[in-house]
């Protein structure tokens, strides 16, 4: 059995259809990738599975270790183990060092938060607001921080290596590392692919265009495919679904 | 240290309210209940630095000369009609870091207490003084005068925690008289419904270069109306203040606040920033800030706004496991520390304490 089955999803945002028939598993302890151009729905899909309000599942259905959890809310799904690391976060009059210490708190997060926090060097922003004035690669680590205090068991990371510089991209690929060490299955989001080649243990790539999912394959030749034809090729030869 | 005084059951049940709120006052101060001082406690050592922390009452008797030079100047009041209160004196040169509480409570239906408090703290001196007022009966009214007067290079901290219950009226004045150099913090938040509160504090900046800075928090729930004034007149050279609300619109309360800065003396500096959060629609929150120059060589700004919880700000904290009543008292939280973030470390415990007793009662 997947850890994620997402059947024939179709979504709709604010009256406007914006998946249509979308299907991917995930497996434990494996990473899934996700790639596709700008717009194409990738966020959407990764709301959808979060179970963000505004997202409307209207057709389809999600299963998360088999059990249907299309109509959970968001907050069920996270206490289920479903996290989220967001592509752009809001910026929250919180200090980040108390939500840390309350989202460890929910997700009985009891190792101590240093070590984390070293690898992805957050000493400085603990004792900022959240995302306030955070740089770019600063919000990227510190979504993916959160996240792993959550110990998701599936990680849904919405490019986290976007913007960021070459070294970080090292760390952020060891902790993606080792959330699927620990057994989460995790889909990635990314547009450069330069991430990939620091993770281990690769699984599936897909391809989304305009909604929906055109192309299915192990993750690097996904991407060898992508650099050859790009998107718009691939979607020419592939006319799947 | 804890407290020898014998106290009877209501005492004691004020006093453990007292403890919640983070008020020590059976460390450094004194509670007063209803009409009367119930107990007060000094350590020697603070009596041998000549501090003086006494009910107005027995200073009346006790310290005369200190009520005469600096008691009853700013305000009229006829000391017959004061049931009772506190005199706290700081000697020159004196610095008290240790905050010294002081407790006014309601313990009997219908009371009113009318109260009158003394600050001084002299020239090159330090205190820090946390008061609480609170009730453990539903009905009652508090009437509260307070004078401050705050010497040469002397600095004072006041925090003010009201914590009522819905049928109690509430009107609070105090008026601070700040001297060359000298720096006062005045720092007052409301923790409970109440039925009405209204409370003016004006800061008079007389001597060069004093500075006041004034940060309340404000909390309408229920039914509450509570009218919050702070004025600050700059009325020397190079004396400057900033004054910052928060608001916190909930149920169908009235929540105004209006602070004014007068500037009347050259190389001034004041500032204020008022925002409010609106967490119902039956509330109303109304924010005036108020700026007056009589002078061309001062600097006076404001910023004011007024929103409500943001929907990303709600589905991002969901997202993270937070259910949506957990999320708003987060969003809170936050937006009521910024409010505190200057607070002396001393009184770090207290505010941490009242920010989780705003952020855990539901909103
Ligand atoms: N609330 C909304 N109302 C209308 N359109 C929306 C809404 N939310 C998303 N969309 C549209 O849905 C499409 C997919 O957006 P999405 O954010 O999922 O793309 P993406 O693949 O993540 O793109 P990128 O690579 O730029 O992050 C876009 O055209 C976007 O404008
Ligand atoms: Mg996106």
């Amino acid at each position: 059995m997947a850890l994620l089955d997402v059947r024939e999803l179709a979504v709709r945002v604010d009256g406007k259809n914006i998946i249509e028939n979308v299907s991917l598993r995930i497996n434990k302890g494996e990473i899934t990738v996700l790639m596709g151009p700008n717009a194409s729905g990738k966020s959407t899909l990764l709301y959808s599975i979060m179970g963000l309000q505004k997202y409307r599942v209207v057709k389809g259905k999600i299963l998360f270790n088999g059990k249907d959890i299309t109509n959970e809310p968001s907050w069920k799904r996270a206490r289920m183990g479903i996290g989220l690391a967001f592509q752009n976060p809001p910026k929250i009059l919180i200090r980040l060092r108390y939500l840390s210490r309350k989202i460890a708190e929910l997700h009985s997060f009891h190792e101590s938060l240093e070590n984390i926090s070293k690898l992805l060097s957050m000493d400085q922003l603990l004792d900022r607001n959240i995302h306030y004035g955070f740089s770019g690669g600063e919000s990227k680590r510190t979504e993916l921080f959160l996240l792993m205090l959550q110990k998701p068991k599936l990680a849904l990371l919405d490019e986290p290596d976007s913007g960021v510089d070459i070294e970080s991209i090292r760390s952020i690929a060891d902790c993606i590392n080792r959330l699927a060490e620990n057994g989460a299955g995790v889909l990635l989001v990314t547009h450069q692919g330069y991430i990939l080649r620091y993770i281990d243990n690769l699984g599936r790539g897909y391809v989304m265009y305009n909604g929906r999912i055109i192309y299915e394959d192990d993750a690097y030749i996904v991407l060898k495919k992508i650099m050859i034809q790009g998107y718009s090729g691939l979607a020419s030869s592939h006319k799947k679904a | 240290m804890v407290i020898e005084v014998k106290i009877d059951e209501i005492t004691k049940k004020v006093l453990s309210k007292a403890l919640s709120l983070g008020l020590e006052v059976n460390k450094t101060g004194s509670l007063i209940v209803n009409e009367s001082m119930a107990f007060h406690v000094l350590s020697e050592a603070l009596k041998e630095y000549g501090i003086i922390y006494v009910s107005i009452k027995e200073a009346f008797d006790r310290y005369p000369d200190i009520i005469e030079k600096y008691g009853l100047k700013m305000v009229r009041v006829d000391p017959r009609n004061i049931d009772d209160g506190v005199l706290l004196y700081i000697p020159r040169n004196t610095k008290v870091l240790e905050p010294i509480y002081t407790c006014f409570a309601l313990a009997r239906r219908g009371v009113v207490q009318r109260i009158y408090n003394l600050y001084v703290v002299e020239d090159y001196s330090e205190a820090v003084a946390a008061k609480g007022c609170l009730t453990i009966v539903p009905e009652g009214a508090h009437s509260g005068i307070t004078e401050i007067y705050v010497g040469r290079h002397a600095k004072l901290s006041s925090i003010m925690i009201h914590n009522w219950m819905p049928e109690v009226r509430v009107s609070a004045l105090a008026r601070a008289r700040l001297l060359e150099e000298a720096v006062y913090y005045d720092y007052y938040v409301n923790l409970t419904h109440v039925k009405r509160i209204g409370s003016l504090t004006e800061i008079y900046l007389e001597g060069n270069s004093a500075r006041a800075q004034a940060d309340m928090i404000l909390i309408g729930r229920g039914r509450s109306t509570i009218s919050h004034n702070v004025m600050a007149y700059l009325n020397a050279p190079k004396t400057s203040v900033e004054l910052i609300s928060r608001m916190l619109g909930d149920g169908e309360s009235r929540v105004e606040s209006t602070t004014r800065i007068i500037a009347n003396a050259p190389n001034t500096r004041g500032h204020i920033e008022c925002q409010g959060l609106q967490l119902s629609n039956s509330a109303v929150l109304t924010t005036k800030p108020v700026l007056e120059s009589h002078i061309d060589e001062t600097s006076l700004t404001h910023e004011a706004s007024i929103g409500k919880i943001s929907e990303e700000e709600l589905e991002y904290l969901m997202a993270k496991g937070f259910r949506e009543e957990e999320a708003i008292s987060l969003i809170v939280r936050g937006f009521l520390e910024l409010g505190f973030q200057r607070v002396p470390d001393k009184l770090k415990p207290v505010i941490e304490r009242v920010l989780d007793i705003l952020s855990q009662a539901r909103m």
